[in-house]
């Protein structure tokens, strides 16, 4: 800044609002970097190393091994009905509140980037990572499910492979903004997270009734069984009344719009109070 | 009833070139109020925020920075409403007091990156943040991760990163706490240097000397409200208004107290254990001090010292916050 610039001190600056791309890359890198360090990394790949172990061991041990139903059981079953809400649960519930919690927020609330910039790309940061994640085990449990298999090649991979991690990033968006809407307001997300997780996507999506419809599993459900050509009978759900792929698609990317658009929209209005050492 | 929207007009002797505005303004934190009906213009240049801890210079900082919404009132940096004005951080810095960092960074690493959320692109902001690193004198140790920082080192960071993307105003929250001998003089003259350089500085300390050595500007708070705020002779012209605390020392304390306990103006009289001397306070100092001598004469107790209690802005400070 030159030292004419300097003599406007004491009269109003110009105030610009625009949106600086090399702030946004660098705010999306920084929350990668802090989501892949530490030990939450680590016990979900733990976690995710689970399906790829129950399918070594279905194939080593069940004579009557048949990989259509390891992929139901596995990559259909346990992981989008337990990973993938957690997996969003965890990352996303510290996406603002390890910043608050290690007062690293105030650095970047003092930076020239709406509030609401930061918000959503740090939720997209998120979700990025998750969805990496997600997808790398995925493909590992598919070529575990499926190996030997004929079909491996050519339709395994990479179509269902690619299929699958493309419901499961739209799930992962629409939880991903469930959970940091939740994490805008409470510091207890990881409860009440598990509480949604339990009973939105543990038992509403389960039960026939119009209420299930709401659930993030169900619309995953619809696009699988759409998509993969799979039984509806294994999920109950009657493909009579069930969306197009194409709306269930629409209804998770909705769903994750609307969630992230209302945590953009109050994290921008919330105070982060920092408390320091004597008090204020 | 108050009206929340009222914004009463600045003081009429108000400096005319403030770079930092509170007008009328109050933060509350559910019951407990973090700065009481504040109406304070801060001029350009070095300006030292004094008050005890819990006193509010912390809110008051977070509301300047724009972190925090007044409850009431307006705050202006520059002109411009400081809450949620993500614009107006371009012209702002805040060395904030809190010691955290995101650790797994190199101090470079770290300056860098608040260079680039500040909208540098990456070879500028590596620029900006080697010339900010050099400022603050941490350019031999940047290069090593944060998290084995000293806590000089950490405070040059964070003040490396306030800098990094040269504002016009500065606010550092308690930049010298913890610091050695060393790094606080360093510090301190970094804060002179920001100065000549034209920028405007807003310091807060708990601690007088340390305020004192960077300006004589000051503005105390206390509990939240302003106290006092001006040069620090200006502040001491105010203790006019409370009782004025003098320390006299002879051999018979004792006959001499009790002659002095009678005066009119004299509101308190203390006879210190520790040196047997007397410590008065009086409302009229000038009239006390001009029959000091034919009362000595008078009880035939020679004073061997007399001096005021009140030379230097710790005592200032302890009249003010205390009255």
């Amino acid at each position: 800044m030159s030292t004419a610039d300097r003599k406007t001190v004491g009269r109003p600056v110009v105030v610009s609002h625009r949106i600086d791309p090399s702030a946004v890359v660098m705010l999306f890198r920084m929350t990668v970097a802090r989501l892949i360090r530490g030990r939450r990394l680590l016990v979900l790949m733990l976690l995710f190393s689970l399906p790829i172990l129950f399918a070594f061991l279905a194939r080593r041990y069940e004579p009557r091994y048949d990989a259509n139903t390891g992929e139901l059981a596995l990559v259909l079953g346990l992981i989008p009905q337990t990973l993938l809400p957690l997996t969003a649960l965890v990352f996303a519930s510290g996406m603002i509140r390890d910043e608050i919690e290690e007062q690293t927020l105030t650095y970047l609330l003092l930076r020239p980037i709406p509030r609401e910039v930061i918000y959503v790309v740090k939720l997209a940061a998120t979700i990025f990572v998750t969805a990496v994640l997600t997808a790398v085990f995925t493909a590992l449990t598919y070529l575990v499910v499926d190996w030997n298999e004929p079909n491996l090649i050519g339709e395994v991979f990479p179509i269902r492979v690619l299929q699958t991690s493309a419901a499961m990033f739209l799930s992962l968006a629409a939880y991903g903004s469930i959970f940091g809407l939740l994490s805008v307001f409470t510091s207890r997300t990881l409860v009440f997270g598990v509480g949604y997780i339990v009973v939105f996507e543990g038992v509403i999506a389960n039960i026939e009734f119009v209420v299930r419809k709401v659930a993030i599993l169900y619309q995953f459900r619809v696009l699988m069984i759409r998509g993969l050509d799979l039984k509806p009978a294994d999920w109950n759900i009657d493909l009579k009344v069930a969306p197009s792929a194409t709306w269930a698609a629409l209804n998770l990317a909705i769903a994750a719009l609307v969630f992230t658009a209302l945590g953009a929209w109050f994290f921008a209005r919330r105070e982060f109070r920092i408390k320091t050492p004597e008090g204020a | 009833m108050h009206d929340p929207d009222f914004t009463p007009p600045p003081p009429k002797d108000a400096p005319p070139d403030a770079v930092v505005e509170f007008i009328g303004v109050s933060k509350w934190f559910g019951h407990v109020i973090g700065v009481n009906n504040l109406t304070l213009r801060i001029p350009a240049g070095l300006t030292g925020l004094l008050g005890p801890n819990g006193a509010g210079k912390s809110t008051l900082l977070q509301l300047a920075t724009g972190q925090l919404r007044p409850s009431q009132g307006r705050v202006l940096v520059l002109g411009h409403p400081a809450w949620n004005n993500p614009g107006l951080n371009r012209y702002i810095g805040l060395c904030p007091e809190q010691d955290a960092f995101y650790e797994w960074m190199t101090g470079r690493e770290f300056v860098t990156a608040c260079a680039r959320l500040g909208g540098f692109p990456a070879r500028e902001a590596a620029e900006a943040a080697a010339r900010a690193i050099e400022g603050v004198r941490m350019t031999e140790n940047a290069d090593r991760p944060i998290k084995g920082y000293s806590k000089g080192m950490r405070q040059r960071t964070k003040l490396a990163q306030a800098l990094v993307h040269d504002p016009l105003v500065l606010f550092l929250d308690e930049p010298l706490t913890g610091t050695d001998p060393v790094a606080r003089r360093d510090l301190l003259d970094i804060i002179h240097r920001l100065g000549d350089e034209g920028r405007s500085v807003i310091v807060s300390s708990h601690v007088l000397h340390e305020v004192q050595a960077v300006t004589p500007y000051i503005v105390l708070l206390n509990h939240g409200r302003l106290v006092a705020e001006g040069d620090v002779r200006q502040i001491r012209d105010l203790i006019d208004t409370h009782p004025h605390r003098i320390i006299l020392k002879c051999r018979d304390g004792r006959a001499l107290a009790s002659k002095l306990v009678r005066a009119d103006d004299v509101v308190g009289v203390e006879l210190r254990r520790k040196d047997g001397a007397i410590l008065v306070e009086t409302r009229s100092p000038d009239l006390f001090y001009s029959r000091l001598a034919s009362l000595a004469l008078e009880t035939d107790t020679p004073i061997e010292e007399v001096y005021s209690d009140d030379d230097n802005l710790e005592a200032v400070f302890k009249y003010l916050v205390n009255s």
